[in-house]
């Protein structure tokens, strides 16, 4: 009996070794994959308050440095808790002649840290380091 | 004692592709969930720039071809396999404009199990103040 028992525990140490690997593979992979959605749909709700507070301070000119720093605070004050690292944060307006048509565009882009490579793939997101989320506004000349 | 030999190996076996399921079930729809958030955002900046592209004239509101592709053109911007349904504008009121999208977002471990795609929808209304 003291034999068996022995030889039983071997073979559950075995066991546990061969399946415990892809187990906790599996359990990477899902965590991962979840906090890189995650990441993703926290900077689009960024982007998106934070064209909001710009459609705000929009007056029709530049944005001034005082308002970008403005727009930026907003956004990391009411993401904070949601960004691991501060994100950067570009607030672009531009202007195109022939459509007559000014767009208004908050980029942020912030690093992802678990990073796999099949994730880039997945999602179409050529750089896999960064997230990267991006809203527009578009306003017509009268 | 012998019987139980090999038997976490064949469990897991069993489960793995059940465990695989759920893993990808959550991963899809945690990508739908992202999905319906873009959507959102682009339908919404897309009904605040098409609130002030529509003229009224003799008391009737009027959109045009060029003002409708105006409204998809910045749904693209911002979700690029965003197509607008409808925009119109409330015919009593005047001031409040509605754009309706749908987007179509592709699933990968639904696949296996013959779900392809799911289709998202999503309404903005903008109310303006014509003062």
């Amino acid at each position: 009996m003291k034999i068996n028992s022995k030889k039983s525990k071997g073979q559950s140490v075995v066991e546990l070794v061969i399946t415990l690997p892809i187990l906790m593979l599996i359990l990477c992979l899902t965590v991962s994959t979840s906090l890189f959605i995650y990441d993703k749909t926290v900077l689009q709700f960024a982007a998106n308050q934070g064209l909001d507070k710009a459609i705000g301070l929009y007056s029709g000119t530049n944005f001034t440095s005082d308002e970008i720093q403005e727009i930026t605070n907003y956004i990391n004050n009411e993401y904070s808790i949601a960004f691991a690292t501060k994100p950067d944060i570009e607030v672009v307006p531009t202007y195109d002649s022939a459509a007559k048509e000014t767009t208004i565009t908050v980029k942020i882009t912030s690093n992802f840290n678990c990073g796999l490579p099949y994730l880039g793939k997945l999602f179409d997101t050529t750089d896999n380091e960064n997230l990267k989320a991006e809203n527009s506004y578009v306003i017509k000349d009268n | 004692m012998y019987k139980k030999k090999g038997y976490a190996a064949i469990l897991l076996v069993l489960l793995l592709p059940i465990i695989i399921m759920i893993m990808g079930i959550c991963i899809d729809i945690g990508n739908m969930v992202y999905c319906e958030a873009k959507l959102m955002s682009a339908v919404k900046f897309a009904a605040i720039s098409a609130s002030s592209n529509y003229t009224v004239s003799n008391n009737q509101v009027i959109i045009t071809d060029e003002q409708q592709d105006f409204v998809q053109t910045c749904l693209t911007k911002n979700y690029e396999g965003a197509m607008s349904k409808t925009f119109t504008v409330d015919a009593v009121k005047k001031n409040q404009c509605t754009v309706e999208a749908t987007a179509e977002v592709k699933f990968y471990f639904l696949t296996i199990i013959k779900i392809n795609s799911e289709t998202i929808d999503q309404s903005y209304t903008v109310t303006r103040n014509l003062d």
